[in-house]
């Protein structure tokens, strides 16, 4: 009896045992794993695989969350206003070579990417100033995507969260729109500006009859 | 007598059914009445202006959406039209002769309606995503133009240059006015309802305009002779020193460089103490002494009132 008693704890203490390693072993795995990336392979590929015009207006719209592929896509279209690229590497070779995407980030196709790696990409493309923080820390690369999303919130391009939130599709289209009349506004790229009033006078009432 | 009233009341049956007869279609006999023949006339809008890269889908016999095809000036868009605009692009549009739409860049808009019935021309436009920018001239003909979005409607009333941009994924609109007119702003969602004036704009939080206005800049506006404090503190941890590092979270970085709030406090107490102790030498403003009260002192304050002698940094 004895012994089946020393037997009975013996093995209560291994069960013990084995729970404790479970709980530091689960620990050690969050502590040094890091945050958890949301892969969306088959997303990537379709948003390469459709044409520029169903892509802004029924691809991204569609989408909860933006992969690294179908934001450089998008970095393309605001940087050179078309997308000439083949495919996602030829992009990526693109944005790095221009600098609008730090190679150290060392993003993968099919992952989400978060709101401050797209911010920084646009404020590289709007050739954004910034602060002191932004050039003395984000050159160093310290904190650069927090101080990006800083100076595109001062301009009223994004909203308020945290860097590492995942951006919708829709967003990232409101994004981009706001950031290409940002550069229009500034001359970036030759554009007409349409006078409403002006137009309605000369254009309009002189001419048109309703048909 | 009795005669005379059945034979009026048989004329009257017969007269009525003979009327009835008459087939519809054909102008009738009797003199027209006050009311407006009811007209129903569809119209097109004409593209007078395109830049990049723009593509319409017009619907086809069965009211399927058609094939998407590329904008070019003069083409003629019914109602039932989708119009889409890619980046660096936008279309600018004339409904008849009084009204103009642009269509701005990265937009899907659609022509929901163009008609013209009875004295009124009804042009209603369907926002997807994007911004629309539009002007309607004063004429004869009343016209009546409304943007429509599943969270919000603009209604115009004889106006120049209003806009109207929407984000479908947060829902999130805004409407302006630049010159003249006004503009009425409907929010689907609280059933709110609002009228701007040229130079204003319309968020989805339909507050005032002037409201609105005060967040687009955060401007810190601190009155630290009228503070208490506690106030005074709380601005000075917020807002001053490394505080404009990280605007909103200066308390975090006031404690990096190794500066301990109490301690400030504390410091700030006994000055307080020390300037009661000596009020034998009041302040003054304009002339007349201030007494200081602990709980703040309403507009002349109890912060240290400025001079060369007891500026301190904090």
């Amino acid at each position: 009896m004895e012994f089946l008693n020393n037997r009975s704890i013996g093995k209560t203490r291994a069960t013990a045992k084995v729970g404790t390693c479970l709980v530091v072993a689960i620990l050690l795995a969050a502590l040094t794993g890091g945050c958890t990336q949301t892969f969306r392979a088959e997303q990537a590929d379709l948003g390469d695989g459709v044409d520029i015009d169903t892509f802004l207006h029924e691809h991204l719209q569609n989408q909860a969350m933006v992969t690294v592929a179908e934001a450089y896509r998008a970095m393309i279209l605001l940087a050179d206003g078309d997308d000439e690229y083949e495919n996602f590497e030829q992009r990526r070779a693109s944005l790095e070579q221009r600098k609008i995407a730090r190679p150290q980030w060392n993003l993968q196709r099919e992952v989400c990417i978060d709101r401050g790696s797209i911010a920084y990409m646009i404020c590289r493309i709007l050739k954004i100033r910034g602060g002191i923080n932004y050039n003395l820390l984000g050159g160093l690369g310290i904190g650069e995507r927090r101080y990006a999303m800083r100076e595109l919130l001062d301009l009223s391009m994004m909203d308020a969260g945290s860097v590492h939130q995942y951006m919708t599709g829709g967003e990232l289209v409101d994004l981009i729109g706001k950031a290409d009349r940002y550069m229009a506004d500034r001359g970036m790229y030759e554009e007409e500006k349409v006078d409403i009033a002006e137009t309605l006078k000369s254009d309009v009432m002189t001419t048109t009859k309703p048909e | 007598m009795r005669y005379l009233i059945t034979l009026a009341i048989v004329l009257g049956f017969e007269i009525g059914y003979t009327l009835a007869q008459v087939p519809a279609g054909q102008p009738s006999s009797t003199p027209p009445t006050t009311q407006p023949a009811q007209i129903d006339e569809q119209f097109e809008a004409r593209i007078i202006q395109v830049a990049g890269k723009v593509s319409y889908s017009k619907t086809d016999e069965n009211g399927q959406p058609g094939k998407w095809q590329s904008a070019k000036v003069g083409d003629r868009l019914p109602a039932g039209t989708r119009i889409r605009t890619r980046l660096r692009s936008k279309v600018v549009m004339a409904f008849g002769d009084d009204s103009v739409v642009m269509i701005d860049r990265a937009t899907l808009a659609s022509i929901d309606e163009f008609h013209r019935t009875a004295d009124t021309k009804k042009v209603r436009l369907g926002l997807g995503h994007g911004a629309i920018r539009a002007g309607v001239a004063e004429t004869t003909l009343r016209s009546d133009m409304t943007i429509d979005t599943p969270t919000a409607t603009l209604s115009k009333r004889g106006t120049i240059d209003f806009r109207m941009e929407y984000t479908p994924v947060t829902g999130r609109f805004r409407i302006s006015l630049a010159r003249e007119g006004l503009v009425q702003a409907l929010n689907k969602i609280t059933n709110q309802s609002s009228l701007i004036s040229p130079g204003q704009y319309i968020t989805q939080a339909m507050i005032r305009w002037i409201e609105t206005a005060t967040f687009d800049r955060f401007v810190p506006v601190v009155d630290i002779f009228g503070m208490t404090d506690a106030e005074e503190l709380f601005n000075m941890v917020q807002e001053s020193g490394l505080g404009v590092v990280e605007p909103g979270g200066g308390s975090g970085t006031m404690a990096l460089t190794g500066r301990d709030a109490g301690k400030l406090f504390a410091q700030l107490a006994e000055e307080r103490r020390n300037r009661q102790r000596r009020h034998t030498r009041p302040d003054f403003i304009n002339g007349r002494r201030v007494y200081n009260r602990p709980e703040g002192n309403f507009g002349t304050g109890s912060g240290l009132l400025p001079s060369l002698l007891n500026q301190k940094r904090r």
